[in-house]
């Protein structure tokens, strides 16, 4: 006892200025990101603006409630998870293709000329992809109708109105917007990994297949492990641009557009409610937190090494 | 360099501190002012001008104007009642009134009005009861031609070029034949234009007891005495606008892609895109004098129902209210009583400063100084009815004096809703509330404008609302609105 004591009152002497060098970090991150962990209480309050957070009175569940009214509770968990699932996979994949083949580019002024043009998509705001979708896909000027459907003689499709097509529309726009942003961080991992490998493998006979399952994924697994967990963390959010911009918040297609964050928005636009936008928020994150315990458990399992903590 | 910078900062730092000290030695109170185009230049040349007016009626506190814009109203309001930031605000675009005062963000007012606002009392009369939710009063309707009935403007030159007689349109019968010889002259032509995600038609003789949503309502233009509350969309009224969309649709008469509009369907009569479009006013009279301005070319209107209605709803949608957080209670309703009362003080929050932004005529309106015009105009920006009483104020030109008269007259004469007076208090069926309004937003948009097979989603709608508790809705509605009734 007596002796840990003293490593710590030593550790402390000597690392000092590293410790004094922490407080500022440390005080933005107790005040921005722990403090206001102390609202979560309001998913559990009816609030009232004269009683404030800590006076206003406990009211149970009944902020959660009405997320479970009716049966698009179902509608709306089946589609932020089906989403995101779908956008995690296909956008992962997406993103190394894309960062395996940026690597592959042996001419310089090409794979900066590459790198850039990629990233545009990434740096469009939500509200101009939508009109950028809806100049594809309207009716009477939509180039995707009049431009080829009408023409080849077929029947124009009402994509507005109609929500079947909103599935492969969400999930090619958001994959387009995105794959840009996560190749960069996969392909910045990728020019990490020693040339000497590489060499060494070429030296051995190894062609450019081989050498890509065999160095470039396994060398880049820790960052796709890490980005993946990152992901499913946030797995019950859903990109508000992407599922309210996107259809135009149009009411035929909720079924196939409708996600927790939309649903709550457009429940509680009216109403202001804070308790029950707080219970909505307490469901998503401690959702998200409990998943991402069970997928690090998982890979853990698996491999030890990988797993984050 | 370091030392350099760290003393400008510490100089900084003790300028602002200072500054501080200065500003805090009369009594101010923050007014929140909807900011249009360019007004926050001149805010202070109006704010000082009031403030010298106050001072000369003999009053120890100032105000101050927080300007915030259209987007960023509701969001920016509700922060500022959280710290109580804001000491008098207009609740318009915002949730209801029986929500805020649910919230507790609203200061009760019977007393603070009883002491300090005999003026708003004298001048709302039995109007001011809209602003009770559950036997309080929270505060006081902005004054108006509170009445409301369903008009179609038109395009004045279309209308005279193919011969339709705007006074012949009495009914959506009489104007579906008008808009048909329209549009054999302009096939191209828009006959009905649509908001903002495909709107085009209010509500119209309902009374929607107080909230936004007409999930439960008193069907007046069926039984104008009935109190009893039913289901919206089950009714008549709802059912023969659903024929009137088929007719209206297959027509031709909606615009193209509706859903995707993303303009006030003002924008589009305004642009020639579109013949005419639904509006709710008083009278024909009022529609035509705000709306040839804001869509600024000459118009027809045609009333097509039969009476005006005052409900809860139009009037208390624009109530001047005081925060419950607000420290300057007293002095926000001495101020918000000039406002109803004062007309030097109306003026300049309505028009603006005499001489600077206006000129008075010799028929007794008032238009603008020296070269400026609605665009170049810094203060008034046609924002006169945002302010509680614009009716003690100048009109504009063309507007006759007197124009503001025939307001008040409407609302002796109009018809009254038997529930006027009454707001439904929600927060006994939020769940089912929130979960119908999304099934609404899901499918009425889409029935009005018939896109998609009609009949099938409106049995559809009627299931979901259904199974979404509309009854429990319509149930409380009509417990609360016998409750009161009763008193």
């Amino acid at each position: 006892m007596q002796t840990a004591f003293k490593g710590i009152k030593r550790k402390l002497k000597r690392f000092f200025p590293l410790y004094v060098m922490m407080i500022p970090g440390l005080t933005y991150i107790i005040i921005n990101n722990y403090i206001p962990l102390t609202g979560l209480q309001l998913a559990f309050k009816k609030f009232k603006y004269v009683q404030g957070i800590w006076g206003s009175a406990w009211n149970g569940v009944k902020n959660f409630t009405y997320l479970f009214k009716t049966g698009d509770a179902w509608t709306i968990i089946r589609n932020t998870l089906g989403y995101n699932l779908v956008f995690i996979i296909l956008g992962t994949l997406f993103a190394i293709f894309v960062a395996i083949m940026l690597n592959e580019i042996k001419r310089k002024k090409v794979q900066q000329v590459y790198q850039t043009v990629i990233l545009i998509p990434y740096l469009i705001s939500y509200v101009i992809v939508s009109y950028i979708t809806y100049a594809a896909l309207g009716e009477s000027n939509g180039m995707i109708n009049n431009s080829i459907l009408i023409p080849l003689g077929m029947e124009p499709a009402k994509f507005y109105t109609d929500p079947k097509y909103w599935p492969f529309i969400l999930t090619s726009v958001q994959v387009w917007k995105t794959f840009g942003y996560s190749s960069i961080i996969y392909f910045a991992s990728i020019i990490g990994i020693d040339k000497a490998y590489y060499e060494a493998a070429t030296v051995d006979g190894a062609g450019t297949w081989k050498q890509i399952t065999s160095i470039t994924l396994p060398l880049i697994k820790p960052v796709i492990i890490t980005l993946t967990l990152l992901s499913i963390g946030r797995i019950f959010y859903s990109d508000f641009g992407l599922f309210y911009q996107v259809p135009m918040n149009t009411g035929l297609l909720y079924d196939a557009t409708s996600t927790i964050d939309t649903y709550v928005y457009r429940g509680l636009l009216e109403t202001n409610d804070v308790g029950r936008a707080s219970a909505a928020g307490f469901i998503q994150s401690v959702l998200g937190f409990l998943l991402v315990l069970g997928t690090n458990y998982a890979v853990r399992a698996l491999e030890k090494d990988q797993a984050l903590f | 360099m370091k030392k350099i910078l760290a003393l400008l900062l510490l100089a900084v730092m003790l300028v602002s501190s200072m500054s501080f000290a200065v500003a805090e030695e009369k009594e101010t109170i923050q007014v929140a002012y909807l900011l249009a185009m360019n007004a926050a230049e001149e805010r202070d040349l109006v704010q000082d001008a009031v403030n010298e007016r106050l001072a000369e009626l003999g009053y120890d506190f100032q105000i101050e104007f927080v300007c915030i814009d259209f987007a960023s109203w509701a969001t920016q309001i509700n922060l500022m009642l959280n710290d109580g930031s804001v000491d008098l605000f207009n609740a318009a675009f915002m949730t209801s009134l029986s929500m805020l005062a649910d919230q507790g963000s609203l200061a009760p007012v019977d007393e603070l009005f009883a002491q300090y606002g005999q003026g708003i009392l004298d001048t709302l009369g039995e109007y001011i009861e809209c602003a009770r939710v559950g036997g309080v009063l929270y505060g006081a309707p902005k004054v108006n031609a509170f009445s409301s009935a369903l008009m179609f403007v038109m395009d004045k030159a279309i209308a005279d070029e193919v011969g339709i007689d705007p006074e012949a349109i009495t009914d959506f019968d009489t104007l579906t034949e008008a808009l048909k010889v329209v549009k054999a002259a302009y096939p191209d032509l828009t006959m009905i234009a649509n908001g903002n995600g495909g709107a085009y038609l209010d509500t119209f003789d309902t009374d929607l007891l107080g909230t936004a949503d007409p999930l439960g309502a008193l069907m007046l233009g069926e039984d104008g005495e009935s109190t009893t509350v039913v289901n919206y969309y089950e009714s008549d009224t709802f059912k023969s606008m659903l024929e009137y969309a088929k007719i209206w649709s297959e027509e031709g008469f909606f615009m193209k892609d509706p859903l995707n509009a993303q303009d006030g369907s003002m924008a589009y009569l305004s642009n020639g895109q579109s013949f005419g479009s639904f509006v709710s006013y008083s009278d024909e009279a009022t529609a035509l004098s705000v709306q040839e301005k804001n869509i600024g070319k000459p118009i027809y209107a045609a009333q097509i129902t039969q009476d005006a209605w005052a409900t809860t709803s139009n009037v208390a949608g624009m109530t001047w209210c005081i925060p419950a957080l607000s420290e300057h209670q007293v002095a926000a309703t001495q101020f918000l009583n000039l406002l109803f009362t004062d007309a030097s003080i109306s003026n300049l929050v309505c028009n603006g400063i005499e001489g600077v932004h206006y000129v008075v005529t010799d028929e007794g309106n008032i238009t603008f100084a020296g070269d400026l015009n609605p665009v170049t105009t810094g203060w008034p920006s046609g924002m006169g009815t945002f302010w509680p009483n614009i009716c003690i104020t100048y009109p504009w030109a063309p507007d006759a004096a007197d124009v503001y008269d025939s307001w008040l007259a409407s609302n002796e004469t109009c018809q009254k809703s038997p529930a006027l007076g009454f707001a439904f208090d929600s927060s006994v069926v939020s769940d089912e509330a929130s979960a119908c309004s999304t099934i609404v937003d899901k499918y009425v948009i889409a029935l009005l404008l018939n896109i998609g097979d009609t009949d099938a989603l409106y049995q559809s709608l009627l299931n979901e609302l259904d199974a979404a508790g509309i009854d429990d809705i319509i149930a409380a509605k009509q417990a609360q609105l016998d409750a009161w009734a009763a008193n």
